[in-house]
């Protein structure tokens, strides 16, 4: 099997998942994997679980980092790009091991980054005539936040936090930098990719409800989340431009 | 407490010292600031004080915290690469030694 081609190309791929506490559904999540972008390099950032989910990502054939301690979605998940950035990895998919991201798209977000003039690829769960239930604090804010995005973007944004995204060359290397936001990189990171030359662009992908649930907006944890979004935007507006 | 820290908190606090003993040092930097009480002036320095440490600290802690993650990140890739490694050379010790079985 060759490990490092991506299904349309010779580019060097890599998928990274990044995981905390998800033995459950990491298993189904990459046979998935395995079963529809066979033949591409896997990679689970195991965020300081504290049950198995990285021996039941090593028993199902993924290459697996541990980080010592849990440290957020964004810090393992820059970690997959700080890996790929040493192995000379050109595109990098990202989805979650919760099960809400089917695999079965990961060729379409590979089809469109190698297509298109386009540096990211992002998997909207509300293109397409696609459905997603969620509660509506939730949809107001992806609402609010695509809106802004699609503004500061100029390119439309109508899912701001899908984690389900295909990203190429040297987007790959400033995921990697430390420009990065290491706790939620959603709408704030696209405009700042957006201001830095990068293209980005939408698809429409079906996503599943997550089989855990237990999100990271959830609680007192989304107060934090909509105020650090609205600053981490206005401060992204006024900052210089990152060079790249 | 590290020398960097230590000065700063025995500077605030041999000022604070003299102007809470000198009453004509503090009369004249209370007319000097425009305060009505010689207690306000203290208190005034004093909040300046630990508002400049205060940012200080979460300048400080912000970038060590930026430290911490990229330490964990870089020690969890050489932790995995490490693991290979020794993965990589056990396999090939096993090789060898049932490669001079066989020849046995």
């Amino acid at each position: 099997m060759n490990q490092n081609v991506t299904l349309e190309g010779n580019q060097k791929t890599l998928i990274v998942i990044p995981s905390f506490n998800e033995e459950d559904s990491i298993g189904q999540v990459l046979e998935d994997v395995k079963k529809y972008a066979p033949g591409i390099s896997v990679l689970v950032v195991n965020d300081g679980s504290r049950d198995q989910t990285a021996k039941v990502a090593e028993e199902n054939g993924a290459k697996v980092i541990s980080l010592p301690y849990n440290s957020g979605y964004g810090v393992a998940l820059q970690t997959g790009y700080l890996y790929a950035r040493k192995h000379n990895y050109s595109i990098v998919v990202q989805m979650d091991g919760d099960g809400q991201h089917d695999p079965v798209y990961i060729h379409d977000l590979l089809n469109a980054v190698n297509n298109n003039e386009v540096d990211v690829i992002i998997g909207s769960r509300f293109l397409g005539g696609n459905t997603y239930r969620t509660s509506i604090a939730k949809r107001i804010g992806m609402f609010v936040f695509g809106k802004l995005a699609s503004l500061f973007c100029q390119e439309i944004v109508s899912d701001p936090t899908s984690g389900f995204q295909a990203v190429k060359g040297k987007a790959v290397e400033f995921i990697a930098s430390d420009y990065y936001p290491p706790d939620y990189p959603d709408a704030d990171f696209l405009i700042m990719l957006t201001r830095c030359g990068f293209k980005i662009r939408e698809i429409p992908v079906k996503m599943h409800q997550s089989k855990i649930n237990k999100s990271m907006h959830d609680g007192t944890q989304s107060v934090y989340y909509v105020l650090k979004m609205f600053l981490s935007i206005f401060v992204t507006l006024l900052r210089k431009k990152p060079r790249i | 407490m590290n020398e960097e820290y230590s000065m700063g908190w025995l500077v605030a606090g041999s000022l604070m010292l003299i102007l809470s003993i000198s009453d004509g040092l503090l009369v004249w930097v209370t007319n000097l600031v425009g305060a009505t009480l010689f207690t306000s002036t203290l208190f005034f320095f004093g909040l300046i004080f630990l508002g400049t440490i205060c940012l200080h600290f979460s300048i400080r802690i912000s970038s060590l915290t930026n430290q911490v993650r990229t330490l964990t990140q870089h020690m969890g890739i050489l932790h995995s690469e490490k693991q290979s490694l020794e993965e990589q050379i056990g396999l090939n010790s096993l090789e060898q030694n049932t490669s001079k079985l066989k020849k046995l």
